[in-house]
């Protein structure tokens, strides 16, 4: 067990300071489970033996809600639960690259916007081509 | 000692409902202050007998604090666990072990909320969750869509079957004189209504009404001193398996299969048994969901199950006939409503839509994103 400091910041800033800096990671317990959101202790075991990994980006949806919204404010977006390569769900806004509509089971791309005075936040690509990711 | 124990140990004799639709000028408060006088006028018992007080609103954060203040009352047991519409199922659960255990004698759950003529602010208190909030999800439909979305997906529901849910809701609210909604609707308008969050419309929410409810839980060697007829409580449990959606572990399967599982336990029956179903349907899914979990039916053919009128007057298993947060009532929290139906069924009391020689009924609550599922069986004196 590795002795948890109150020094610095939470996981939480953590994982928002490594997403601003341009990457994506999540934690990994010792038991090579890796979950998400961040936290200080992995959910479930407890145990607060975990460390930071680079994520793939590799995702596929799990499910999928197209919310109907006026063109003038940006038109229909899509919510969804894609599911990690690395296993963790989350919650994410798709961005489609081509016109084939999302489906639930369709790959997915993560990628990180960054926003000017505010943090970067996590989005996931829909429809790129095989080779183009 | 084990949960079984506490089976039987206590009864509701007073149940009532005030303020269902949209009461403008009226606080949360003075809705369940009212449906609290009703509920004891219901039971034969005077304010001053209350001892125990599990009170929730939309709007106060401090609610049995302000409720007791309210009523001038000073319990000597107070609960206020809060998993959001299913919180009054769990709360039953602990007045139940409360009386049992002698902390208290007379226990009143309470509720009361303004959410229609308030603007619509049916989330009241409740925090948006903060990592999802960042996807701009409708909170709290687009949590049931992605449910129902996955169950479409695993087990080929269609949105036809959603519907089915719906229209039997609207078939039972025109049944009930106290339903905000009293109008029937046909599948076909149902599956034109407007999309929120796709696959649900507008018309697979729950509606958005105003409403207070109280219930009066005593123990059982006392339940033939009040009321009319005692409804018992045989068994009841609660269980959670996430906040927000996407930390559910199978979008398809809800916690109602642990809270539903041991409360047949407590109350030695199981699905087949139930003579009245009330399932919290905040939206169309839960009640496919919930039909699949509590063992009505098999994983999977919850749509199928609801088809055809199953559910709906007149059909072989009536489920929700008091119309359901669908066609009823719902103002923010509807499990206290949801267990008055129960009740008044046993007591033959639901004139058009009683169920004939109910004795043992079952009523489900879900709180969060289908996050808290809390069950609670209650039967006749038969049934002891």
């Amino acid at each position: 067990m590795v002795e948890q400091s109150l020094s610095g910041h939470g996981p939480w800033a953590e994982y928002q300071a490594r997403l601003n800096a341009g990457q994506l990671c999540i934690q990994q317990g010792g038991d090579g489970q890796f979950f998400f959101y961040p936290r200080v202790i992995a959910p479930g075991s407890g145990s607060n033996d975990w460390q930071w990994v680079a994520a793939s980006g590799a995702a596929s949806i799990y499910s999928l809600s197209r919310i109907p919204q006026r063109p003038e404010r940006g038109g229909d977006y899509y919510v969804a639960i894609v599911e990690l390569k690395e296993g963790p769900r989350m919650m994410t806004q798709l961005r489609l690259q081509s016109d084939e509509l999302p489906k639930i089971g369709d790959a997915v791309e993560a990628f990180i916007e960054q926003q000017e005075g505010a943090d970067a936040l996590l989005l996931f690509k829909h429809g790129l081509q095989e080779g183009a990711r | 000692m084990s949960a079984e124990s506490l089976r039987g140990k206590a009864a509701v004799v007073g149940v009532a409902q005030a303020g269902i639709g949209n009461y403008e000028g009226w606080q949360p408060l003075e809705l369940m202050g009212v449906a609290v006088q009703r509920a004891l006028e219901d039971a034969g018992i005077g304010l001053h007998e209350i001892d125990g007080l599990c009170a929730t609103t939309g709007s106060h954060y401090f609610a049995n604090l302000s409720a007791a203040e309210y009523l001038g009352i000073q319990p000597s047991f107070t609960s206020c666990d809060m998993n959001g519409g299913s919180s009054f199922m769990s709360q039953l659960l602990q007045g139940v072990m409360a009386i049992e255990s002698g902390l208290c004698k007379t226990v009143l759950i309470a509720y009361g909320s303004n959410a229609r003529s308030n603007g619509g602010n049916h989330a009241g208190l409740i925090e948006t969750p903060e990592w999802e909030q960042l996807y701009r999800p409708r909170i709290p439909v687009t949590g049931y869509a992605l449910a129902a979305a996955r169950h479409m997906h695993e087990y080929g529901t269609t949105r036809e079957q959603l519907a089915e849910v719906v229209v039997a809701a609207r078939a039972w609210g025109a049944m009930n004189p106290e339903a905000f909604v009293q109008e029937k609707v046909d599948l076909e308008t149902v599956l034109a209504a407007k999309m929120v969050s796709d696959p649900l419309s507008v018309m697979d929410c729950c509606l958005v009404t105003d409403g207070a409810a109280a219930m009066v839980l005593v123990a059982k060697d006392r339940a033939k001193e009040y009321g009319k007829q005692a409804a018992y409580v045989l068994g009841a449990s609660s269980a959670t398996t996430h906040r927000q959606i996407d930390q559910m572990p199978d979008l398809t399967t809800t916690a109602a299969v642990q809270s539903g599982s041991r409360a047949y336990q407590m109350a030695g029956v199981q699905a087949s048994d139930i003579d009245v179903i009330q399932l919290y349907d905040a939206f169309s899914i839960n009640v496919i969901l919930f039909l699949e979990d509590l063992g009505f039916c098999a994983k999977g053919e919850g749509g199928a199950f609801v088809s055809a009128g199953r559910i709906a007057p007149g059909g072989e298993r009536p489920v929700n006939t008091n119309g359901g947060g669908i066609s009823c009532v719902h103002p923010g929290m509807y499990g206290l409503f949801c267990m008055i139906e129960a009740v008044r069924q046993l007591r033959g009391e639901c004139g058009d839509r009683q169920i004939p020689s109910a004795e043992l009924a079952l009523a489900h609550g879900n709180g969060g994103t289908l996050s808290s599922q809390a069950t609670t069986i209650f039967g006749t004196e038969a049934c002891l």
